[in-house]
């Protein structure tokens, strides 16, 4: 008679005994606040953090539904995009850190020059 | 009879062609045919690496070859999960690429702020330097608290037949060849201009300007004149009487810094401002 209430139960729960780690579970979420932290993505970067976040949303509901084992891709996945969202955003601010430095260097070496500059 | 051994012998080629042909065909035949998915994250960890990210992200980029293992894995099995495997398979690639690409920019970043610093330090020490390497001259006092304003911006002070023979120099150098005023200079014809207009009686002020010895006499005679010319419209158009300025273009007369250096030759390329000071105004 229990085996019969067993097999109902593991039924109820989408007849999968999978278990989801929980850091795969924090992981999105924690990348998700990471990237979100660095603010003023440019377009490209909240595309990606917006999949991430859609996808934690599935990932949720996949483990809601029982289906442990894709919830769990779709964690390390939507923690992947979430990570790519923050190392694009970290490549466009310091290409655009870098084109400003390099011309301010361009300007104050131009300075030098004229300082060193052998005429009147 | 040599032409049923050569048909028979064809035959044979045939028949063994097919023979190897037929495992290959077999396999193709049971290996499932690759989706979209693993078919994109293929493509995608191919290109991630033979990109940077061999180099700068190796962790992840290994990652990345592990997931796809393992959805190569999941598509023969026919895994109800390969589809996802796939996709984080491609993901992570895309991770390493971005990885490696932000890391390749933080380093040209931080490459570009050292060239800065060096710029900066370099433009700065040849400032210092054509400040120091101005010779003292004879007669020259130090000087004291100032009672009078332009004591306070004074660079030398002498004493002459009125009282006192004050000289602003500091600050008033030039790029080569050139007669613009800098910001630096403004600042300080600023401060100028502000003491003389505090000065009561208005004192009467000499104007010269320099230039190194490089190029034509003629040439450094009209450009010193230029340099002075421009101190001198800056102070009126701030209120100094025109009436009290005089202005002199001395060429690479009585230089103060040496003509065999950089730093030399930017000291000597400057305008003086003399302030003819009577005792009553000190």
């Amino acid at each position: 008679m229990k085996w019969p209430v067993a097999l109902l139960v593991l039924a109820a729960c989408g007849g999968s005994s999978y278990r989801i780690p929980q850091s795969h579970v924090e992981a999105p979420r924690q990348s998700i606040a990471a990237a979100q932290q660095q603010g003023g993505l440019d377009p490209r970067s909240a595309d990606r953090l917006e999949l991430a976040k859609y996808e934690l949303m599935t990932a949720n509901r996949l483990a809601h539904e029982g289906d442990g084992r894709r919830a769990d891709l779709m964690y390390l996945r939507a923690d992947t995009d979430a990570r790519i969202a923050a190392a694009s955003a970290q490549g466009q601010k310091a290409s655009a850190e870098t084109a400003r430095i390099q011309s301010d260097a361009m300007r104050i070496q131009q300075q030098v020059r004229d300082l060193i500059g052998g005429g009147s | 009879m040599s032409a049923f051994v050569k048909h028979t012998e064809g035959v044979m080629r045939g028949i063994r062609a097919v023979a190897l042909t037929l495992p290959v065909l077999a396999a193709c035949g049971s290996a499932p045919k690759p989706s979209p998915q693993l078919e994109a994250a293929r493509q995608a960890y191919t290109q991630a690496a033979s990109g940077p990210a061999a180099r700068f992200a190796p962790a992840t980029l290994n990652n990345a070859h592990d997931t796809l293992l393992r959805a190569e894995q999941a598509n023969r099995n026919g895994d109800d999960a390969r589809r996802e495997f796939a996709d984080l398979a491609r993901s992570r690639a895309e991770l390493a690429d971005a990885q490696a690409r932000a890391a390749i920019a933080t380093h040209q970043r931080d490459a570009s702020a050292i060239t800065l610093a060096q710029a900066q330090a370099q433009r700065d020490a040849l400032l210092a330097a054509a400040a120091n390497s101005r010779r003292p001259q004879q007669g020259v006092t130090s000087t004291q608290p100032p009672p009078n304003p332009l004591l306070g911006l004074a660079d030398q002070t002498r004493q002459s037949a009125n009282g006192t023979e004050v000289v602003i120099a500091s600050g008033l150098q030039f790029p080569k060849n050139d007669s613009q005023l800098s910001p630096q200079a403004k600042r300080r014809l600023d401060q100028v201009a502000t003491a003389l207009q505090q000065t009561q009686p208005a004192p009467t002020v000499t104007i010269e300007g320099f230039t190194d010895a490089s190029g034509s006499s003629a040439r450094n005679q009209e450009l010193s004149q230029e340099r002075a010319a421009a101190v001198a419209g800056y102070l009126t158009q701030k209120g100094v009487p025109q009436d009290r300025v005089t202005v002199r273009g001395l060429g690479p007369s009585e230089p103060v810094g040496d003509n065999a250096t950089p730093a030399g030759r930017l000291g000597n390329r400057r305008v003086e401002i003399h302030v003819d000071l009577p005792a009553a105004n000190q």
